[in-house]
């Protein structure tokens, strides 16, 4: 028969009973969650960050000599058709040319001699607000394998990098979580141990007069889970105070560089998964830490 | 049964705990093992409750092999037979009817009847009073008596105590022996393991079977004393009344 009160009774009991040990298993809990929460939080903002800087690009297509007015036509119905293009323009070698002078200003005089033609006539695309850099590289890469194209600009490329640049922030973001959990996972089962092993001769008690193994475990489950429970809890709050005093000086350090950025923190669904991955490093901590000894009898 | 059981395989060598041990228990017998430190009578009784597996042989209880018994069957097994450990294996900062009545929580009996019993099962003992009371606090005796308790609430088949009077005082270890008795005269088989010769001299029992080196050496009929109400039931006989020593009638 299952007896969930007395599971609770026993759970509260040995809670009460090691103190100390029990702090120090909620700290251990809530330490490892709260760098998996900054990985995850820094993940989260530099995707936002990248995505942010690929938005309104300009890409400049530049054309092969050879390729005719009206084949830059064409290419320019087939980037307006696309929502992700918000504006295309025609930039003619003659253009080029012309802005190149200004550019140079008093030094225009350089270009005295120059042919009129020896710029190749391009295209300008502007990207639509929406379009994110994943959106971006995919109209580059369209460019890149159409007849008459030259050469696509993208930022001077430098987005594309910062693409894979992001690309590996979000593979070393992940590594980094999944190491800090394992870690977590290997302190909290060795402080859950402690309790364990505070209480080994009450489980050998228990096995010698017919407790079976799960009733053994269970107060000792249920006691993981409640430490998971708040250690999660404390991770969050305290990712939440982190979060509330850096995120303004990052705004503002990042508002002076590049663009302005809200620095994002956890959706609700992503703090509820917080909170049952407390309970989930609680639960496997405890299985690990009363293995040895329910075994064992 | 007839069982061997040897330790310490591997470059310590080996020794035979136990060496073609065969002995045939009736329902409510009451065996006094004896013999020296080291003959085996520990081993005999841990593997009757299966903390220890025999190499060799067999142990028959109620007609089921339990030598051969799957490590999940094991819990059950143990629910049917009551031990009394010679360091009393007692929670120390748990009061004295948690420690009885940890043998009926653990089968999901409701607190309050599992309770109930307990202080039964402790008048029986004649510690009644001093069911709330920290086991810390209670004498090597008493504690003794609550270990007893704890071996009998959960009404088993067998009843087996490693060394019972071993810490006790000659008055109290007779008022045990006597208790003892009275539970086995009820149905419950009782195997009692001692080295104590004012125990072997002084308890009545079925049978006397003395060990020596892990084999049977001698085994003859024991004097049964005359029925007299142990000293222990007489302040709470309510205990007895109710039932709570009335044996299980087989394992189930």
């Amino acid at each position: 028969m299952i007896r969930p009160g007395y599971f609770v009774r026993q759970a509260l009991r040995g809670m009460r009973a090691k103190p100390m040990i029990q702090l120090a298993a909620v700290g251990a809990i809530a330490v490892g969650l709260l760098l998996v929460g900054v990985a995850v939080v820094c993940a989260l903002n530099v995707e936002r960050l990248a995505n942010h800087w690929g938005r309104g690009t300009q890409l400049t297509v530049y054309l092969k000599q050879d390729a005719t007015r009206a084949r830059a036509d064409a290419l320019a119905k087939l980037l307006r058709s696309r929502h992700e293009v918000a504006r295309v323009r025609y930039i003619s070698p003659r253009d080029a040319r012309k802005r190149l002078g200004e550019s140079l200003g008093s030094r225009a005089a350089l270009l005295a001699d120059v042919e009129p033609d020896f710029l190749p006539a391009s295209l300008e695309v502007e990207l639509s607000r929406e379009a994110d850099g994943a959106q971006a590289r995919a109209i580059v890469a369209l460019l890149g394998a159409a007849r008459g194209v030259e050469e696509v600009d993208y930022l001077g490329r430098w987005a594309q990098r910062l693409g894979t640049l992001v690309g590996l922030m979000r593979t070393g973001a992940i590594l980094v979580a999944a190491i800090i959990a394992l870690a977590c996972l290997y302190i909290v089962g060795s402080t859950i141990r402690l309790g364990v092993y505070a209480r080994r001769e009450e489980i050998e008690i228990q096995q010698l007069v017919g407790a079976t193994p799960a009733f053994v475990r269970a107060p000792f489950m249920l006691e993981g889970a409640l430490q998971g429970l708040v250690g999660g809890a404390l991770a969050l709050l305290a990712l939440y105070v982190f979060h509330s005093i850096a995120a303004p000086e990052i705004e503002g350090a990042l508002a002076s560089l590049l663009a302005r950025l809200d620095v994002a923190f956890l959706s609700p669904l992503q703090l509820c998964l917080g909170l049952v991955g407390g309970v989930l490093l609680g639960l496997v901590g405890s299985t690990v830490a009363t293995g040895r000894y329910v075994e064992a009898a | 049964m007839s069982v061997t059981k040897s330790f310490g395989r591997g470059s310590g060598g080996e020794v035979l705990a136990l060496q073609d041990v065969d002995l045939h228990v009736g329902k409510g017998e009451l065996v006094l093992l004896t013999g020296p430190s080291g003959a085996g009578k520990t081993t005999l009784l841990r593997t009757i409750f299966a903390a220890e597996r025999p190499e060799g042989g067999e142990i028959v209880v109620a007609g089921r092999n339990i030598s051969r018994l799957r490590r999940s069957s094991i819990p059950f097994l143990r629910r049917n037979i009551g031990v009394i450990f010679q360091d009393f294996k007692l929670l120390k900062d748990r009061s004295a009817i948690d420690n009885v009545a940890i043998t009926l929580d653990i089968r999901g009996i409701r607190r309050k009847e599992s309770h109930a019993r307990a202080l039964e099962a402790l008048g029986a003992v004649g510690l009644a009073e001093a069911a709330e009371k920290r086991v810390s606090c209670l004498s090597g005796g008493e504690q003794q008596r609550i270990a007893i308790a704890r071996a009998v609430v959960g009404v088993p088949a067998i009843l087996l105590a490693d060394e019972p009077t071993g810490n006790l005082d000659p008055e109290l270890s007779h008022d045990i022996l006597d208790l003892l008795d009275s539970i086995s005269r009820r149905g419950t088989t009782v195997m009692l393991a001692t080295h104590d010769p004012m125990v072997v001299a002084n308890a009545s029992c079925t049978r006397l079977v003395r060990l020596e080196r892990g084999r049977i050496v001698a085994m003859e009929q024991g004097v049964r004393a005359p029925i007299a109400p142990p000293r222990l039931l007489t302040p709470t006989p309510q205990g007895l009344d109710a039932g709570v020593l009335q044996p299980a009638e087989a394992l189930s």
